[in-house]
């Protein structure tokens, strides 16, 4: 089984891209590259964690995938959200919302009232 | 795209993946390059950053979700490998898997043969058996007059067949009793086996010719006139080199022609699972045996055939014997009727119920040995996983998961399973195909006979799915404990323990089939040093008869003429006359007047004790008057006389015998003799004189041998009468063929019992030789410290020796098990016979002794610098 190589919670990783994903046709490295830079360099997935898990997206029916030229003329594959990946998105970030809310809550919480 | 579509382009998918993540690569190193780097630091890092790239394609692979598939090719192609890398191993394990799993294929083909495969006949889902039962519950045959009645007046059956065998001898006439008695055909005669069917045989259970006609209704109405006869496709190949104008011509049954009218086809062989050689129809009977009358016909104390019947659609068996119940006590006619009639399904051959006694302990024992041979196949794989330890590791570390290594491991042992199921197959169709006729060649039968276990034993799709089955579990039961050990990262300590439960499983296994071959050698002694109370050696039975139409009359003063010459012939010590010869099956019953007693009784001529060799206790013997006259006397043996006089002397008693009738004065008592069957006593024995009955001459001649008794009686014969023929049995041939059941039995027992020791100590051998071999180091590291040779030799004795004892223990326990259910087939041996558990078990424990020496040995010669220096 592939182990997660970045730091991101279980799961995450699926969200992001998906999120990414939605905003339109858009490639591996894009991805990428667009993770990192909206995050401001905190989220740097590495290809070993990327590809896998576009392609598990991809077995999932959640994303679908097709060949085309870049701006600069190249041949590369461009991921697309599909309807059920639509879903699933809003789904996985409306639930995440309400655990990082919570955790929020938890860690904000005053030391000793915890009783 | 699907899965499936994924997993048929593979090529393809690796490509497009490669072009995908080279993409990924290139980008990176353009964007890395315009910010200033030079393109060789630019690969640099973006190598450390991506990966290693071969890793992340195994990644996506995986997430693809056809790993599993893909990997199992792979997995099969790389057990290959491996095999063909090591073919002293694997020459072993497949040997040794074709062994266990050829046996167990070749024990289910005979069960496929007469338990499993369906009737070749049109729907045999409806087709059923029908036995007779009389008043006292005992089954019987019916007659032929009966089965008219039955065939016409039933409303529950499509169609009611009958049938009976029929041995005839090709050409030359057997004639006198021989003729009639199925078992005890005389040596050189050409004999057919055959069956006599009612007229819509064919057409109720649905066959087809190969060639010409079957028989049809028209050919069974008026007795001794349809000499028609239909052959059986084998025995047209076999006898006739399948010629095809013989259809129409005419063959000789015990001389007289018949006309073949038709061949039927090759898959069409009846409701017996031996092929029968031919059909003839039911009214024949009569005049093959001299009868043409055929009294048989209308007589309905003669019991002479079987019945199969169709049921109509939406009848149960239960609804049809209800019914048949209802119409034989409405019939009820003469002695002994039949009184209750079962019906049971006769879809197969036979019913699986009536083979469970057979099924079950052979299953058991086939089974035990592939156990054996799973556990030595086993320990060859632990032996080898120490070999493979550096792979195995080197596998787990470069990231190969724990589940994906036992996956494979398993493949593995399963491909070695399927190459041994393979090879078990073909070894079992070879010794189908040969051995079996080699080992009915040795049963003492006449030759003819032995056509009639012509069983159809050709492999069908049940034996291949019951081999590959028994291939699959057995790779499974092999593999799965040493895969899952070797795949733990610490390979020799967790497995000592497992090889421990190999050495008592494999001591258990051999001792309880050893066990069983000792009961079945000793029942066979006992039965072979059975005394039958009278003398066989030197002991024949002639049947004089006339070939050609019958002439009863003729016949008689014929016979008596013979009989008359033998008196005189040199070299004859005694002769006289008997209606059963001896060791020819059970005597016929019969209750006795005023007791409940039943007793045997046979019926002889005047000197027949003498001749045969039982003493005479008290009384006389018939003078030649008595018996000629068939006066009312008898002789009984002591066994009758206890029995029916109790404490009283019955010489001088009178006796009236059901099937006989007449009250006779007891005038002799002689001592008991097994003369039906060897090992079923009928000591209630009574002899009455024979009569004016057609007989078996029966002779004493010390110097003789078959062939000369043979020859000097033909001769004979011949100056009688041109047309007098005398086949002639020994008698010692009938107390061989007793005993053939017996050493067939401890010989099959005896065979499965030697193979199981030779795996069970060659496995044994193999364990702790490896075991010793595992502890070079420790043995080393207290040799060094001052354990002698001796100590050392002690030590691995006694460890191996406490297993072994184990062993003998939980085997002593399942054979005594395993003894239960062979109790049947074992004559004057209890189950818990000590002597066969005591010898077994020492047997046992030597051979396990001898597996632990040579081990030892070695473990005592051990140079502690050499085992030292050896880590």
């Amino acid at each position: 089984m592939a182990s997660p190589k970045s730091d991101l919670p279980q799961g995450t990783l699926d969200l992001l891209i998906l999120k990414t994903v939605a905003l339109g046709p858009v490639h591996g490295y894009a991805i990428a590259q667009r993770l990192q830079q909206i995050s401001r360099d905190v989220v740097q997935v590495p290809g070993g964690s990327l590809y896998p898990a576009l392609h598990r997206l991809e077995n999932r029916k959640l994303v679908t995938a097709e060949w085309r030229q870049t701006e600069t003329g190249r041949e590369a594959k461009f991921y697309r959200l599909t309807r059920s990946g639509r879903a699933h998105l809003q789904a996985a970030s409306a639930s995440w919302q309400r655990l990082s809310e919570a955790v929020g809550l938890i860690l904000g919480m005053a030391e000793g009232g915890a009783r | 795209m699907n899965w499936w579509g994924r997993l048929l382009r593979r090529k393809e998918q690796d490509a497009l993946l490669h072009k995908e993540l080279h993409f990924h690569i290139e980008q990176r190193v353009a964007d890395l390059t315009r910010s200033g780097l030079d393109e060789k630091e630019a690969r640099r890092k973006v190598r450390l950053e991506f990966g290693g790239m071969d890793q992340v394609k195994e990644d996506c692979r995986d997430a693809r979700g056809t790993r599993s598939i893909e990997d199992f090719g792979k997995d099969i192609r790389y057990a290959l490998r491996l095999l063909a890398r090591n073919p002293a191993f694997t020459a072993i394990a497949i040997a040794t898997l074709a062994l266990g799993i050829g046996i167990n294929t070749s024990a289910f083909t005979f069960f496929n043969a007469f338990v499993l495969r369906p009737l070749p006949v049109r729907d045999p889902e409806a087709v059923v058996k029908l036995t007779a039962l009389d008043r006292n519950g005992r089954m019987q045959g019916f007659s032929i007059a009966e089965y008219h009645d039955f065939r016409d007046r039933n409303d529950v059956f499509s169609g009611v067949i009958a049938y009976g065998p029929l041995p005839v001898s090709l050409g030359d006439a057997v004639t006198g009793r021989a003729a009639t008695d199925y078992s005890l055909i005389p040596a050189g005669y050409q004999f057919a086996f055959g069956l006599t069917a009612s007229g819509n045989y064919f057409t109720v259970l649905g066959g087809q010719p190969e060639l010409g006609r079957l028989l049809m209704p028209e050919d069974d109405v008026t007795p001794g006139a349809h000499a028609v006869v239909v052959l059986s496709e084998g025995f047209w190949r076999r006898q006739f080199g399948a010629d095809p104008t013989l259809v129409g011509r005419t063959i000789r049954f015990n001389g007289r022609p018949y006309e073949v009218v038709g061949i039927a086809a090759k898959e069409f062989v009846g409701t017996q699972p031996n092929v029968p050689d031919f059909w003839v129809p039911l009214a024949m009977r009569g005049q093959l045996h001299g009868d043409p009358t055929d009294k048989l016909h209308s007589d309905r104390a003669q019991r002479s055939v079987g019945l199969y019947a169709r049921l109509k659609p939406q009848v149960s068996p239960a609804q049809a014997a209800a019914a048949m119940n209802v119409l034989a006590s409405s019939i009820a006619e003469g002695e002994n009727p039949t009184k209750a009639i079962s019906v049971t399904v006769a879809s197969t051959f036979v019913n699986l119920k009536e083979f469970m006694p057979l099924v079950v302990p052979m299953s058991i024992a086939v089974g035990l040995i592939l156990v054996i041979a799973c556990t030595n196949v086993a320990n060859l794989l632990l032996a080898r996983a120490v070999g493979r330890q550096r792979e195995i590791e080197i596998r787990l570390a470069v990231g190969s998961s724990y589940r994906r290594l036992v996956r494979q491991l398993i493949t593995e042992s399963m491909v070695l399973g399927v190459l041994g199921g393979a090879a078990g197959l073909a070894a079992s169709h070879w010794a189908i195909a040969f051995g079996y006729p080699t080992v009915l060649s040795r049963v003492p039968l006449p030759s003819g006979y032995k056509d009639a276990f012509t069983v159809n034993l050709n492999p069908d799709w049940r034996i291949f799915a019951f081999g590959l089955a028994v291939s699959i579990a057995a790779g499974i039961l092999f593999g799965l404990a040493p895969a899952i050990n070797s795949a733990k990262a610490s390979v020799t300590t967790a497995r000592s323990r497992f090889r421990d439960y190999l050495v008592v499983a494999q001591v258990a296994i051999c001792l309880m089939l050893l066990a069983a071959s000792g009961l079945l050698l000793r029942s066979m002694w006992f039965v072979e040093g059975m005394d039958p109370g009278f003398q066989t050696s030197h002991l024949y039975a002639a049947s004089p008869g006339l070939t050609g139409e019958s002439n009863p009359a003729l016949e008689r003063s014929v016979a008596e003429q013979f009989a008359a010459r033998l008196v005189e012939l040199p070299g004859i010590q005694s002769v006289s006359a008997c209606d059963k010869q001896p060791l020819s099956g059970m005597s016929p019953q019969t209750g006795v007047e005023g007791r409940s007693l039943r007793v045997a009784y046979n019926s002889v001529g005047s000197r027949y004790f003498r001749t045969v060799g039982i003493p005479m206790i008290r009384g006389r013997d018939f003078t030649d008057r008595e018996t000629k006259a068939n006066s009312p006397v008898a002789i009984v043996s002591e066994g009758a006389a206890s029995g029916i006089w109790p404490g009283e002397e019955a010489l001088g008693k009178t006796i009236r015998l059901t099937d006989d009738g007449v009250l006779r004065q007891v005038i002799g008592v002689v001592s008991n003799a097994r003369v039906g069957i060897l090992w079923r006593p009928e000591d209630a024995y009574v002899y009455l004189p024979i009569g004016a009955k057609s007989a078996y001459t029966i002779l004493r001649a010390p110097a003789w041998s078959q062939s000369v008794a043979e020859s000097t009686l033909r001769g004979e014969a011949v100056r009688v009468h041109p047309a007098l023929k005398t086949p002639v049995r020994a008698i010692e041939d009938s107390l061989e063929f007793a005993y053939a059941p017996f050493r067939f039995l401890a010989a099959a027992a005896g065979f499965i019992a030697a193979l199981t020791l030779v795996l069970a100590s060659v496995g044994l051998y193999g364990v702790l030789s490896f075991t010793v071999s595992q502890r070079t180091h420790e043995i080393g590291i207290r040799m060094a410290l001052g354990a002698r040779g001796g100590d050392v030799m002690r030590t691995v004795f006694r460890s191996s020796l406490r297993l072994v004892a184990v062993g003998v223990a939980i085997g002593l326990g399942g054979g005594l098990a395993f003894a239960k259910l062979l109790a049947v087939a074992l004559i004057g041996i209890k189950p818990f016979d000590l002597v066969a558990f005591a010898s077994t078990s020492g047997l046992m424990a030597l051979v396990a002794t001898l597996a632990t020496g040579v081990p030892a040995r070695r473990a005592a010669r051990v140079d502690p610098m050499v085992a030292l220096r050896h880590e």
